[in-house]
């Protein structure tokens, strides 16, 4: 296909857009996984904070609040992976991959009946909603920026501010203290169940933030199982980005990219769609893999008691 | 006030384990069912139709032992794994790759007789169920990469493997358009007896049987044992963690890949589209009967056996309120997370003091 400025500008817009899900999925499990909590259910959380957002964005009118509605709902979600792994000692593998089964029924069951409702007039504005400056050949590129919601900055700032929070406050190190060692942790005066719950609800805020975002910026409508794997993808970022947030940018506009390099490509080269399909999926295992080999992994740093359950001796409740 | 006390628990006797599953089970199922109270279902058609149907009338006993042999076979390759505490999720994508080979063998030799046919079919099966299963057991025994993700990723690829022979090269002619292979030939199908696949669950118990034994009574079995309890000592005493990942993957995917043939050679007879593909998400499901049965072989008779039947009770749910596909989905992750949330029982001890 002939490359041009509206070729080159339609990329960069697909991208930027398509990452937003990816970053705040992905800095959120990074988070959660700091503090020793794996949490599968991220697809879950996404999902439905994908369909509250499109729900609470009808009834209220206000795109705004359905972007909080939908990061409510996926709090909620992982608040119950939290009570289950955390609170009970359960094992979060299984206890994650229930929250993503659950995530996607119970949209399912409830998103009947909003399959396709439009919200029309509701997207998420442009934040630059005149027309675009410049020469005629830049235009496309300078729009395919331009005209993104504020949605796709805010996504820039979060990991950013996350990592500062991790790295740079009492709270930060407190999470990284129950993902390290959660027995010293505790003997130094960190509330690990508490911490612990606190990392896992901020996860799930944001991957009910990044669903919602799918179905009110990216796509504009609900449909059954929205994500798409896109979840799963999300925390396949995490080791990519060795569990620093501000990092999932870097991976996540690297996946966009090549998630919309597969769109932009189907039907107009000779290799079936379905197998650019797989792309993102077949990529992930790579590089996880590539990450893996030993002589990476010394640098990598994850956290020591990652997936471990903190059974605490004895609790007054 | 009264002082509520949680108390960590050393020992648990084994009276109280089997209380405590038995009930979250129940407890499963109750939440199930109050979510589809909330959606209009009656309660005792609901009772009925989960627990009493799938199993009394003929023609649902049926269907269900048709989803038993599938979901016995894999959740026994599956149990292997997690007794290794490898957390496999792949048997979907596993069972996949296998009824995708069958189908090859059974387009390419098609004028094979029975009984080679069946047997070429189904070690097709196998082959392809531990092709699949290798690559997440290569990636986790070299190089130690989440096998979490790995084989789930690689569900997904399968998934499109299928979208892309079944919309493509292998697109029957004569299906109007729709998205499906051509039938197997007579001399693939494995016959049943009045509608039980008999074969298909002598298959099932003796596998049940040899993988009691390997995982109780023999060294690789202790090996893997040991491995799942505590890989740092088992590495200590010289256990191989690479064998450990290796063989378990193999016997999984093995178990994944044989569901498989016996789902397209005795129920489907040719690959289709998702909702009705040959695997029916019966993969994911078997990782719940893996879990009910709490890693023991010969309790995935029963667990299967119970899923079988809420699979089969959920789809007339679903069926009969116009639900989406997804109810099922909804009614295993309830179940799942129940099942989990026992550690709860079995770590502490609520001791309540009134003052």
């Amino acid at each position: 296909m002939d490359v041009d400025s509206f070729v080159i500008g339609n990329f960069i817009y697909l991208t930027l857009k398509n990452a937003v899900p990816l970053i705040l999925a992905s800095s959120g499990e990074a988070v959660s996984e700091r503090a020793g909590v794996i949490n599968l259910g991220v697809e879950g959380s996404m999902l439905v904070g994908a369909l509250t957002g499109v729900i609470t964005t009808l009834i209220t009118g206000n795109v705004w609040l359905g972007f909080l509605a939908g990061g409510l709902a996926g709090l909620a979600l992982a608040l119950l992976h939290g009570l289950i792994s955390v609170l009970f000692g359960g094992n979060q593998i299984v206890s994650g991959l229930a929250i993503a089964m659950i995530g996607g029924g119970i949209t399912a069951l409830v998103g009947r009946a909003y399959v396709g409702r439009s919200l029309f007039g509701l997207r998420p504005p442009p934040i630059y909603p005149y027309e675009v400056p410049g020469p005629d050949h830049l235009k496309p590129i300078l729009s395919s920026v331009l005209k993104q919601d504020i949605m796709v900055f805010i996504s820039i700032v979060i990991p950013l501010l996350i990592t500062y929070m991790l790295f740079r406050t009492k709270l930060g190190s407190a999470i990284r203290a129950c993902g390290e060692n959660p027995v010293i942790a505790e003997s130094l005066g960190v509330n690990v169940i508490t911490t612990r719950l606190v990392a896992v609800g901020l996860g799930g805020f944001l991957s009910g933030l990044g669903g919602a975002y799918l179905s009110l910026g990216v796509v504009g409508s609900w449909v059954e199982n929205l994500t798409a794997g896109m979840g799963w993808i999300a925390v396949g970022l995490v080791p990519l980005a060795m569990w620093i947030p501000s990092r999932t940018l870097l991976t996540s506009y690297l996946m966009a990219a090549l998630i919309s390099t597969s769109y932009m490509l189907q039907g107009r080269i000779g290799v079936s769609s379905y197998f650019l399909v797989m792309i993102p999926y077949i990529t992930t295992v790579v590089m996880l893999s590539i990450v893996s080999i030993e002589r990476f992994k010394v640098r990598l740093g994850a956290p020591s008691a990652l997936g471990k359950p903190y059974i605490r001796e004895e609790r007054l409740g | 006030m009264p002082e509520v006390r949680l108390l960590r628990r050393y020992e648990v006797s084994n009276k109280l384990r089997i209380a405590t599953y038995i009930v979250s089970f129940i407890l499963g199922v109750i939440l199930f069912i109050l979510v589809e109270i909330a959606y209009g279902a009656d309660f005792n058609d609901i009772l009925f139709k989960l627990f009493i149907k799938p199993i009394t009338s003929y023609e649902d006993l049926k269907v269900t032992l048709r989803y038993f042999i599938p979901v016995g076979i894999t959740s026994l390759g599956l149990l292997i794994t997690y007794r290794a505490g490898i957390y496999s999720i792949g048997a979907e994508g596993q069972l996949v790759l296998g009824s995708i080979f069958v189908a090859w063998v059974a387009y390419s030799f098609a004028s094979l007789e029975k009984p080679i046919s069946i047997v070429m079919a189904l070690l097709a099966g196998v082959l392809g169920g531990v092709m699949w299963a290798l690559i997440p057991g290569v990636l986790k025994g070299f190089l130690n990469v989440n096998e979490v993700l790995t084989t789930l990723m690689l569900n997904f690829v399968a998934y499109s493997l299928t979208d892309y022979l079944i919309y493509g090269p292998w697109r029957s002619p004569k299906s109007f358009n729709f998205p499906l292979t051509e039938p197997l030939n007579e001399s693939y199908i494995i016959p049943t007896y009045m509608g039980v696949s008999i074969i298909g669950i002598a298959i099932m118990i003796s596998l049940i049987v040899i993988i009691n034994v390997i995982i109780k009574y023999t060294s690789i079995g202790y090996e893997i044992r040991a491995y799942g309890y505590n890989p740092a000592a088992a590495y200590a005493a010289g256990i191989s963690p690479r064998k450990v990942a290796l063989l378990t993957f193999i016997l999984s995917g093995a178990l994944a890949g044989l569901a498989g043939a016996l789902q397209l050679t005795t129920v489907h007879y040719r690959l289709g589209p998702k909702p009705w593909s040959v695997s029916e998400s019966l993969g994911y499901t078997s990782i719940i009967a893996a879990w009910l049965s709490r890693l023991e072989p010969l309790a995935i008779l029963p667990a299967s056996m119970l899923l079988a039947m809420l699979i089969n009770g959920g789809l007339n749910i679903k069926a009969s309120l116009g639900q989406p596909e997804g109810i099922v989905n909804l009614m295993n992750g309830i179940i799942l997370i129940t099942l989990v949330a026992t550690e709860f029982v079995l770590n502490y001890r609520v001791v309540i003091k009134l003052r």
